[in-house]
């Protein structure tokens, strides 16, 4: 057996506790990350517009497509999936997963999911390509603020009810923050084809009762007549104001 | 707020041959009126507690004859279990008067506001903000029909 001198004990204990410490989850200031884990509920929001306050800040294009958006042709009116961000925005609540390399989002609404990879990968290069109607999500802390950067949305999803939409190119980053016992969270949209600047909302999530559970929502299940839903273009009046050049 | 008996003259020729329709999905304002309210008096055909959305199917009898059916449409089942509406109260062959916000588009469709029942306590979903304070205080939830 090798005897070691004090010194050298002493380092190789400081070292051994160093290598374990990796399995807890750590950011850049090396402290626990808080467990955003839990069962949490949404704070309903078929508008985005009213919670910004305002229209947000269209290009051309995007107040043109606002103006003559047809609710009958909602995404999830034929089942397809709501989105990253329009599923935190859902009238249904969501499991929160967290590991220190994913983070699983399960949502009640449309029992879809979300990863977010924590381990430091990049988007695929060729994420355009094989665009996820969730998206492609990295996820690293700053401090206690998880931040994700989610891009490769397919472009046939919808931010929300109202029927704002995006392109191919919207480039969400979300923040989440415990507050309390409620997590806020903050998304941020960029998408140069539809906004002249990126844009946030901020949402609070509530934790649920200790017994609730996931419930089953199965969308073709009684989504009858979805043939018979009628055009509906409540924007046709909207008249677009560009912003004034800087 | 507009409130009348559907039992009073609907004569519309659609009414006869109405299909029951569903309406750009989801969003409540834009398909109904929010602003108004009306009464449909009848008996409970039919009803559908699913997701995405629950359905009531009520046969009011017409003043010269007859009968009409209305389509009720309502929450998703899952927000109804949650905030323990008892919608099994609603039944087939039972009596009753289901206040709806009328469709904007559509005759005989509407958006359940709340049901008188045949014992006189009216049936309503005590809505999201109800449930959520009992969470917060760690409650039961609960929303019993109230006699009115």
């Amino acid at each position: 057996m090798i005897r070691l001198s004090r010194r050298a004990g002493a380092c190789a204990a400081i070292l051994s506790v160093a290598v374990l410490l990796p399995a807890v989850a750590t950011g850049q200031t090396g402290e626990p990350k808080p467990d955003l884990s839990g069962f949490w509920i949404n704070q309903y929001t078929p508008d985005l517009s009213r919670v910004l306050g305002g229209q947000p800040p269209f290009t051309a294009a995007g107040a043109e497509r606002w103006r003559t958006v047809d609710t009958a042709k909602d995404p999830t009116g034929r089942c397809w999936p709501p989105g990253p961000t329009r599923a935190f925005t859902a009238p249904f609540p969501f499991l929160l997963v967290q590991q220190p390399k994913t983070i699983a989002l399960l949502y009640e609404y449309f029992t879809i999911w979300r990863v977010i990879y924590m381990d430091g990968r990049p988007h695929p290069a060729d994420i355009a390509e094989y665009p996820d109607f969730m998206g492609h999500s990295i996820g690293r802390w700053e401090g206690a603020v998880l931040v994700v950067d989610t891009v490769g949305i397919d472009e046939r999803s919808w931010l929300d009810t109202a029927g704002h939409e995006h392109s191919d190119k919207l480039h969400v980053v979300e923040r989440f923050e415990k507050d309390g016992g409620n997590i806020k969270w903050t998304a941020t949209f960029d998408d140069p084809v539809f906004f002249t600047k990126p844009w946030s909302i901020t949402r609070t999530f509530t934790p649920g009762k200790a017994d609730d559970r996931i419930m089953p929502y199965t969308c073709t299940d009684n989504n009858k007549d979805v043939d018979q839903v009628r055009p509906n273009q409540p924007n046709l009046n909207y008249t677009f104001v560009p912003e004034a050049p800087r | 707020m507009l409130t009348r008996s559907v039992t009073a003259a609907i004569l519309l020729a659609a009414l006869v041959t109405a299909q029951r329709q569903v309406l750009a999905h989801h969003s409540v304002a834009v398909n109904f009126d929010q602003s108004k309210q009306v009464d449909v008096t009848g008996t409970i055909k039919e009803v559908v507690f699913r997701n995405p959305h629950s359905q009531i199917t009520v046969t009011v009898p017409k003043p010269e004859g007859g009968s009409t059916d209305w389509f009720v449409e309502w929450s998703d089942k899952n927000a109804l279990v949650r905030r323990a509406v008892p919608f099994e109260l609603l039944q087939p062959g039972i009596k009753v008067t289901i206040t709806v916000n009328p469709s904007r588009q559509l005759p005989n469709v509407g958006y359940f506001s709340k049901a008188l029942l045949p014992d006189g306590r009216v049936l309503r979903d005590c809505g999201f903000g109800a449930f959520r304070q009992s969470v917060a205080k760690q409650e039961t939830v609960s929303c019993e029909p109230q006699k009115q």
